[in-house]
């Protein structure tokens, strides 16, 4: 399957977008997939109710759960009531109740998860305090003089943003309002300038603090310290990937990527001082890793010292009355952002009591045991899974989807939990990037749609695609490392855990 | 790599951003009509609970790193009070600024009739599994609260965020009848577009 294969088909043709939509056209066929689905629903449930073998039951009501999240269900509603319908099935009404009595509060009330509104409150806070236009600077006067500089520069602000804040799309959102102009005015071209802001974006989730990594420690009960190591080194040798694939594009196609000849003589005071406005970045970096390496801290004070250290920032940068404004707008945005991700995990947690119950994930470990497939090997499939799931679903919802039936399969092939989870959050941030979803393109194509972005340059979403794509084959090469070296994410976990 | 991919319909990458991920830029009006109060409230409790967890934690490394006296039962009131209150408040805040998690890919493409079909379809199911999830955590709180449920060494109360969860839930399905209500009267879906913040 060539990719320019599934560029070139028409990814988005409503009926609607010709012409002056009629708001009730349509609305015969909705009615008829809705009457579809409630049938098949129905069927799919009696059928679950019969004497089918528990497996059958499993895979007869996935395949319901997955007609209800295509028909925009909410995915935790759609894994929930699946979890209850199958338990329904399988166990009875007894355990059926104490389900619904008691998941919800049993999976939302976990110790592990408690890190996770320290690591998005932080992570809004800095973005108000305007760091990253700071540490976009300082890494420019660093290493504009490379080939490709600015594209690197982007890359390597990426992952220190990487560093303080674990929101992918919040880190293509800052940095591509700053790094593209940047880099058209420069003379790159679109397709670098978009791709290297992206692939920065990709970063974040696997370098601390990560909430994709928290979620599935939270999920596989791994502890959540060593996850969130396991995360660091494949972060950097990302990050090293992709400047590799920056100064190779520029070295194949120097026009790509202009060099400065103004020869502009830095002024070392100004380089200091405008690296030195970006100390919380290093703090917050170093407290959270070294805090948690160390044993100082368990995740959630790390993420709490971290936010409060982002609080304390805020308040030089903002002053008193903008730093409370903000504060109070980062509580209420956190309050709703973790409650969109924790019904995910009720969701799934609820979905899991039923495929545990059903041995779907039993029977799938057994048959990769049987098929004796290499760890390579095994990883490979599993790629090229998550790359087709990945393109039509969340990263979070497609990893606490995969993982209780994937994870007991790939421990029995002797994969680490750890070393899954990194590549599981590896595999969702290539999923964001790759189309014909890539949410992380479509929004980068967004910010380009602005003047003060695109520089009247015409960026389209083809040109954003590419640019994707070109960065794309760095992420998969990293998981093949990974496959090589599984050092990479269990060696500072297993440091951390010795002491 | 020559052919062009036509440009999305409007409407369709910005359902794919949530809001989460977008600069933060919410303003915190007030209230203007007597049944806006309990949700404002319901929202400051969120509010404070993530204020009372980041000052909780940062205390008690304080007093363990200060004074080598851990304060008690911190893990306890982090994860029950302080995460449960955010989790369950937070599922309504979720969806009253549109930052559930659900796949689009599919109904994005249908006509707007359809797709107005297939929302009302989604929050139907959405209903029940919240009323089935509301019934059954009532009668667990009360049992909870008979009980006097509580957790640890230290003897920490679980038994009040019991009713955190028809709490939350119950707004999440007031919310949701009030966006119903809006929708079928529409007959479209143009109200829920405009629920996305301008960025």
């Amino acid at each position: 399957m060539s990719l320019s294969e599934q560029l070139s088909t028409p990814s988005t043709a409503p009926a609607g977008g010709q012409g002056p939509a009629d708001p009730k056209a349509g609305r015969r066929q909705g009615y008829l997939i809705v009457a579809g689905t409630v049938v098949a629903a129905v069927l799919m449930v009696l059928a679950a109710q019969s004497d089918l073998p528990r497996e059958a039951v499993g895979g007869i009501l996935l395949v319901l759960m997955l007609g209800l999240m295509a028909l925009n269900v909410p995915v935790g509603v759609a894994m929930g009531l699946t979890g209850v319908i199958g338990v329904l099935s399988l166990a009875g009404e007894r355990p059926t109740i104490g389900l619904l009595a008691e998941g919800p509060f049993a999976a939302a009330t976990n110790f592990s998860l408690t890190v996770i509104p320290m690591f998005v409150f932080m992570g809004l806070i800095l973005w108000r305090s305007g760091v990253t236009a700071d540490l976009y600077t300082a890494a420019k006067h660093w290493l504009s003089w490379l080939p490709g500089g600015l594209a690197i520069t982007t890359n390597l602000a990426g992952a220190g943003l990487g560093a303080a804040s674990g929101s992918t799309i919040g880190i293509t959102y800052a940095l591509g309002r700053i790094g593209i102009p940047e880099m058209l005015k420069a003379g790159y071209d679109k397709r670098l300038a978009t791709g290297a802001v992206m692939s920065s974006g990709t970063i974040g989730q696997l370098i601390p603090p990560s909430i994709l990594l928290v979620l599935f420690a939270g999920f596989a009960e791994v502890p959540v310290g060593p996850q969130l190591m396991a995360g660091i080194v494949p972060g950097i040798v990302l990050t090293l990937m992709y400047i590799v694939i920056v100064v190779g594009t520029v070295s194949l196609k120097p026009h790509w990527a202009p060099r400065d000849t103004s020869k502009t003589q830095l002024d070392w005071g100004v380089v200091w001082k405008d690296s030195a406005k970006c100390w919380p970045i290093p703090v917050i970096a170093f407290m959270i890793i070294g805090g948690m390496m160390s044993g100082w801290f368990t995740a959630t004070e790390a993420g709490a010292v971290g936010a409060m250290t982002a609080l304390v920032f805020a308040l030089f940068r903002l002053g008193p009355r903008e730093a409370l404004r903000s504060g109070l707008t980062a509580l209420k945005d956190t309050v709703a952002s973790v409650g969109g991700i924790l019904f995910v995990m009720i969701g799934a947690t609820m979905l899991n009591r039923f495929l545990a119950l059903s041995g779907t994930a039993q029977l799938f470990s057994d048959a990769v045991i049987a098929a004796g497939l290499p760890m390579l090997g095994l990883v490979a499939v599993l790629t090229v899974f998550y790359l087709v799931l990945g393109m039509f679903m969340d990263p979070i919802a497609m990893m606490l989807l995969t993982v209780p039936i994937l994870l007991p399969a790939a421990t029995a092939a002797g994969i680490s939990p750890v070393w899954f989870g990194v590549f599981v959050v590896l595999m969702g941030e290539i999923a964001i990037l790759s189309p014909p979803v890539g949410m992380l393109a479509f929004i980068t194509h967004k910010i380009t749609r602005t003047r003060e972005v695109n520089l009247g340059h015409d960026i389209t979403l083809m040109d954003v695609f590419k640019g994707a794509l070109l960065f794309v084959p760095g992420a998969l090469a990293v998981v093949f490392i990974m496959a090589l070296f599984p050092e990479l994410a269990t060696w500072l976990p297993g440091l951390t855990s010795s002491q | 790599m020559s052919t062009t991919t036509p440009e999305p319909s409007s409407g369709y990458p910005e359902a794919l951003v949530r809001k989460r991920d977008r600069p933060p830029g919410v303003n915190l009006k007030n209230p203007t009509r007597w049944w806006q109060w309990p949700g404002q409230v319901l929202t400051w409790l969120g509010m404070a609970a993530v204020a009372a967890m980041l000052f909780h934690v940062v205390a008690e490394v304080a007093a363990r790193g200060a004074l080598n006296s851990p304060l008690t039962g911190t893990l306890e009131i982090t994860t029950y009070w302080y995460l449960g209150g955010i989790a369950f408040i937070g599922l309504w805040q979720a969806f009253v600024h549109n930052e559930h998690i659900s796949v689009d890919l599919a109904t994005a493409r249908l006509q707007p009739g359809a797709q107005w079909v297939a929302y009302l379809f989604g929050a139907v199911i959405t209903f029940i599994f919240l009323a089935l999830v509301l019934w059954f955590s009532v009668e667990a709180a009360f049992e909870a609260m008979d009980k006097g449920e509580y957790i640890g060494a230290d003897r920490v109360p679980v038994w009040p965020m019991r009713f955190v969860v028809p709490l939350g839930v119950g707004a999440f399905m007031l919310s949701l009848i009030a966006q119903v209500t809006r929708v079928v009267r529409d007959g479209n879906l143009t109200s829920l577009e405009d629920h996305h913040e301008p960025v």
